[in-house]
């Protein structure tokens, strides 16, 4: 997924109202949006609801104190790599040293020069981009432009332990295309990159925005599909298989491209199957759609695990 | 304050029945951001507020609680700053570091000079003009 070019979001965590009013006017022409926090508890809220680009942080906080506030954000996954910016009075050394030792990326002392304040920030955001970047890059496949295997593998993680804790729907897609060996042995190496370049841009024109493709490897395609029962995986997957099979090639107009399709879906939570279980009932759906005739969708089935009976 | 584990109570008694002292008229406290026109609202909105954290300050004075008086000084402090009040912000980070060694030595005795500098805080904070 690309890097949004929205404004990044700075998250201002202080109790002092004073901090957020004079910040909220000497930022106000950076290209920035602004969150307020007036205590380090309702900061942490805020930090997983909005997923900041950069934290401002106070220290001296009643309550939960800045030091506080900082162990849990690296104890967070989705929020340890956020960049911390403390604001502090304290000028001790030792505090300073507390505050980087526990993963703050810069120190600025109260009361702060704001033109010094604006040009720290405006580091952190830079480097925060490019370290984005750099994430995004190792984690899209260079051919296709999808998610590589490294990135299906933590985002299938991620989902399975959402349908296991929340409930949601959730269907897995394995996609392979037919005879593609056939194709790179009559028509080149350079061919079949092509399609599959466009096999994945073809997946990524059906998708909806809340699907996450991946080149699994070779010529297949894993679809994650959130928030989705079978019956309405079967949909997309339809899509996909119909307008790959329709598709005309400008070099090999009589040449035709198909895919097999296999799925494995749940409606609820499915607290029995894990990962590997569930990749497993999709492969094998795949299996029968190429034993069955290809350039079809075949539905799978979720298996639980036996019963483990003490003796 | 009963706290076995907190430092014994400093005893402000005998300061806040001493007299008033007699202030002569003392030129007004200006904002170094004046000139600024984005700084405008605000800076007369911490002027407005200035009463509420005089009362507030002076409240915590007489009712001994030290760690509140402690609290709304480094306030002060932060805020002066930024407003552009460098000397209020410096006297308030003064007082305040007077608090933190007072709290930090246990000690019961009044100080004169506690008072003397609390005063002089009020007395800068009643200052702030625009």
């Amino acid at each position: 997924m690309p890097i949004e070019e929205s404004k990044p979001v700075v998250l201002i965590i202080d109790d002092s109202e004073d901090v957020h009013r004079l910040l909220r006017i000497r930022l106000k022409h950076e290209s920035v949006t602004l969150v307020s926090s007036l205590s380090g508890k309702d900061g942490l809220i805020q930090a997983k609801a909005v997923r900041p680009s950069v934290i401002l942080l106070d220290l001296d906080m009643p309550g939960l104190d800045g030091f506080g506030v900082l162990r849990q954000l690296k104890e967070d996954g989705d929020l340890a790599n956020v960049p911390v910016i403390v604001l502090s009075g304290m000028e001790q050394a030792a505090d300073k040293v507390a505050a980087f030792d526990l993963g703050a990326t810069d120190y600025v002392t109260k009361p702060f020069e704001f033109a010094e304040l604006r040009a720290r920030l405006r580091s952190t955001l830079r480097l925060d981009r490019l370290l984005r970047l750099l994430a995004e890059r190792a984690e899209v496949d260079g051919l296709t432009g999808l998610n590589n295997r490294a990135a299906f593998n933590r985002r299938w993680q991620a989902e399975v332990d959402a349908n296991h804790r929340l409930g949601r729907a959730l269907t897995l897609a394995m996609m392979d295309i037919d005879h593609f060996k056939k194709v790179n042995d009559t028509y080149g190496h350079p061919a079949g990159d092509e399609v599959l370049a466009s096999f994945a841009s073809i997946v990524r024109g059906q998708i909806r925005s809340t699907d996450i493709a991946c080149r699994f490897g070779g010529e297949e395609i894993a679809l994650i599909m959130t928030q989705t029962t079978p019956e309405e995986a079967i949909v997309v997957c339809e899509r996909v298989r119909a307008s790959l099979a329709a598709t005309v090639w400008p070099r090999h107009p009589s040449h035709t491209v198909t895919v097999s399709i296999g799925y494995a879906g749940s409606h609820a939570a499915s607290p029995l199957v894990d990962t590997t279980a569930w990749l497993e009932a999709a492969d094998k759906a795949l299996y029968n759609a190429k034993h069955g005739g290809r350039n079809r969708v075949v539905a799978g089935q979720l298996a639980t695990k036996p019963l483990q009976i003490a003796a | 304050m009963s706290n076995a584990n907190q430092s014994p109570p400093i005893n402000f008694q005998a300061s806040v029945d001493s007299p008033a002292p007699n202030f002569a008229t003392p030129p007004p406290l200006r904002s170094e951001f004046a000139d600024d026109q984005d700084m405008t609202e605000i800076i007369e909105a911490f002027i407005e507020e200035m009463p509420d954290r005089i009362s507030k300050l002076t409240a915590c004075w007489h009712a001994q609680q030290l760690d509140d008086l402690r609290r709304l000084t480094h306030q002060l402090k932060g805020a002066s700053g930024g407003y552009g009040y460098s000397e209020l912000g410096q006297s308030a980070g003064k007082f305040e570091s007077t608090l933190n060694t007072l709290s930090e030595s246990g000690t019961k005795d009044p100080m004169t000079g506690l008072r003397n500098q609390f005063e002089s805080l009020i007395a800068l904070c009643n200052r702030v003009r625009k």
